[in-house]
């Protein structure tokens, strides 16, 4: 089974601080951020070459947003569980989300809701490959 | 003139309420989640690291809520200071650290305005120009003998249609709303800002270049 120590992250936000503070909260429970990007095209191509267990993926971002990345994340990335991080989550993103079968977890300061989804999914993926 | 009907006012009033939310949301979560850290983090030069990081954050919060204020034409908004004389040089090298702007020359003279008042003008037109520019955008400065003015040229890859309409309230263009997230304020709160101190904010195009002028009054 995967260790908390070894779970490694993406994480894809424009805002250069938030992608500071993930990396330094993400630290503190041990999970590793192997990789950064600021917009969903970066996150394709930066989770195709590090594989991670998990993408930490915003939604609003600009040039390729986190909506139009999932597909091709998914197709590109199997083995790379996503998980939505947004600032807001209205009934349009709720809804994309439950279809795609991602977790939606919402920015607020608080790592706990986050790094609980990250284990969730990493546990998933350990069952699965022991399946 | 084209009235709104109840229907287009709902979804502008819950448009501009998910991007205030959206906006406000990225520095809070800097600052809450900065600060948690902070307050158990035992390496000192970690802390150190991070204080700059919050401070931006901090006043990114208080020129989102200067934006509404002076968006909703509020007098709340209006400064309680008066001008200074002040030298544009370093309020410009602010505006344009991180971004693509290349600054050219220098201003001839100080300006008379509002320090604060000016730094969050050029804040708003630096920040549109580097977001919509195609190749980096230049910043240099022109005078007269009432005024100095500085001007933003802004490549752009096609026409900006309605350009006058950036400065409507809550306006986005068709780039705007496909590019990035916004509240749609930056025109013409720079330009509210600038007519407190005498001046004024003016936008044209020409060749594929966006043209923004920032002009402000000299002292007396």
């Amino acid at each position: 089974m995967t260790s908390p120590r070894d779970i490694e992250v993406v994480v894809a936000d424009d805002e250069m601080d938030i992608r500071l503070l993930l990396k330094l909260q993400l630290r503190q429970f041990g999970i590793s951020v192997v990789g950064e990007a600021s917009d969903g095209r970066e996150a394709i191509d930066v989770c195709e070459s590090t594989r991670p267990h998990v993408v930490v993926l915003d939604l609003l971002m600009p040039t390729m947003s986190g909506f139009e990345a999932i597909p091709e994340l998914q197709e590109r990335c199997p083995d790379v569980k996503i998980i939505a991080y947004s600032a807001v989550a209205g009934d349009f993103a709720r809804t994309e989300m439950e279809r795609h079968g991602i977790p939606l977890r919402l920015k607020n300061g608080d790592p706990e809701p986050l790094v609980a989804a990250i284990r969730e999914l990493v546990d998933e993926l350990d069952a699965d490959r022991i399946g | 003139m084209t009235t709104l009907g109840a229907d287009d006012l709902d979804l502008v009033r819950r448009r501009v309420i998910n991007v205030v939310g959206h906006e406000l949301r990225t520095p809070l979560t800097t600052i809450r989640g900065l600060a948690e850290l902070m307050s158990t983090a035992s390496d000192e030069e970690l802390r150190e690291t991070l204080i700059p990081t919050l401070v931006r954050n901090a006043r990114r919060a208080e020129r989102l809520l200067d934006d509404l204020l002076i968006a909703g034409g509020v007098s709340t908004a209006h400064p309680v200071d008066a001008g200074t004389e002040l030298d544009l040089e370093p309020l410009v090298a602010e505006a344009v650290a991180g971004t693509a702007v290349e600054v050219v020359g220098h201003p001839d003279g100080p300006v008379h305005a509002r320090r604060e008042k000016v730094s969050h003008a050029l804040g708003h037109l630096v920040d549109n120009a580097n977001r919509y520019c195609v190749s980096p955008p230049t910043l240099e400065f022109d005078s007269d003998a009432e005024t100095i003015t500085v001007i933003l040229r802004t490549p752009v890859d096609s026409v900006v249609n309605n350009l006058e309409l950036g400065f409507e309230l809550f306006f986005r263009g068709e780039v705007a709303v496909t590019t990035s997230p916004g509240l749609g304020v930056g025109l013409p709160v720079a330009r509210a800002l600038a007519r407190l101190d005498g001046g004024d904010v003016h936008i044209e195009q020409t060749d594929g270049v966006v043209v923004t002028r920032l002009t402000l009054p000299r002292p007396s």
